[in-house]
């Protein structure tokens, strides 16, 4: 997943600067303003208006390793600053799209996902493209489970989960996840379908564990009794 | 004389008579009366030792009879005596029977008790434990297929507002 994400931003980055040859030598003004142009998340065109020529060759480098196969926990991410912009970019604005998804998307078929894929990131840039083809190829939990990888690895992200007994509405989706965010930077939170909850949710952050599902509450009133 | 003559008694033969009947007395006396009379007298002392005899007989029954009647009234007594130990100690074992028998009785009865009273909690235990996930189950099933969905809406939403706070 990462391979196509990566290869579009390295190749949206470069043809930015290979048109803009003296960005690095440009003021901080200058340089937010040219990033408008940038067919990138808002994340990238932030860090590539305050990082610098060394930093972000050297980074380059990474994300060449990375594209290349390279095992993401080998080469020392903590604390990049372009793979932050990545994560975060990944657990906003792709999460929120993510969850912009239909509850049997997944179930669809190809053709199908394509379509209401392309609806949903509806971008026409390399790096959408780059993730389209990553919604539509991988499912929700591969997607969910590389993207946490990866923010655990570049950030230090908590695990979040959140169980629910139906498929939620797209803007409590993304008042949670804005919420549980807030609280966990850079954690993805991970929506999940467990019709055995009845009602209310779930919650599981590193472990821990806050139910405030009906199945607890019955079970708890039961053991009153 | 003359008128014996006439009768035709002769005084001769009367004293042949008289001297015939002293013969025959003298005669008797000697081999009958004396005999007879040396009988008699044996008979008697033999009657009369009989009777000693029987005398002393009887006063050493009478004797032995008192003695008999001590030593009966001696064994009565013992046993009399024998009779009421025999009976206290009956009723002191009786007694101890009884005292042991109702502590066991009780110790039995109160065993009895506390397993009623343990298998009582045990099932009384099993029976809520059953109940309870048969309400569980009941509840479970009732809520998970007769919920609407809008109530299941609400009650994430709610959730996530006590959450929230």
């Amino acid at each position: 997943m990462f391979s196509g994400l990566l290869t579009a931003l390295v190749v949206e980055l470069t043809h930015f600067l290979s048109k803009h040859p003296d960005f690095f030598d440009r003021k901080a003004e200058a340089k937010e303003e040219a990033v408008k142009t940038l067919k990138v998340p808002t994340s990238l065109k932030h860090y590539l208006a305050h990082v610098s020529s060394e930093h972000f060759l050297k980074d380059l480098r990474f994300a060449m390793q990375v594209i290349n196969g390279a095992a993401i926990n080998q080469l020392g991410l903590h604390g990049n600053s372009f793979f932050k912009a990545v994560v975060e970019f990944l657990t906003t604005s792709f999460a929120t799209k993510l969850d912009e998804l239909p509850e049997r998307f997944y179930m669809l078929p190809y053709e199908d996902r394509v379509k209401v894929a392309a609806e949903v990131i509806e971008s026409e840039n390399a790096v959408a493209a780059a993730l389209r083809d990553a919604v539509v190829v991988n499912s929700y939990q591969e997607l969910a489970t590389t993207v946490e990888d990866l923010a655990k690895e570049v950030a230090g992200a908590t695990t979040v989960l959140v169980q629910m007994p139906r498929d939620i509405p797209v803007e409590l989706k993304k008042e949670m996840r804005n919420a549980l965010q807030a609280e966990h930077p850079f954690s993805f939170p991970i929506f999940q379908i467990n019709r055995g909850l009845i009602g209310g949710f779930r919650l599981f952050v590193n472990g821990s564990t806050k139910d405030y599902s009906w199945f607890n509450r019955i079970v708890k009133i039961t053991s009153y009794v | 004389m003359e008128g014996l003559s006439k009768l035709g008694i002769e005084p001769l033969s009367i004293l042949i008579y008289f001297i015939n009947t002293g013969l025959l007395l003298v005669v008797l006396t000697y081999v009958l009366y004396k005999p007879v009379m040396k009988f008699i007298d044996e008979r008697r002392k033999q009657i009369s030792d009989s009777v000693d005899e029987a005398r002393l007989l009887k006063e050493e029954l009478d004797k032995k009879a008192a003695e008999v009647a001590a030593t009966q009234a001696h064994f009565e007594t013992e046993l009399k005596k024998e009779r009421e130990n025999l009976r206290k100690f009956a009723e002191e074992k009786r007694s101890e029977l009884e005292t042991e028998m109702t502590e066991v009785r009780t110790k039995m009865l109160q065993k009895a008790q506390e397993e009623i009273d343990a298998r009582k909690g045990e099932l009384m235990k099993e029976v809520e434990k059953t109940l309870l996930e048969l309400m569980k189950k009941i509840v479970l099933e009732v809520v998970q297929h007769k919920v609407p969905e809008d109530v299941i809406q609400a009650s994430i939403h709610d959730a996530w507002k006590s959450h929230k706070k």
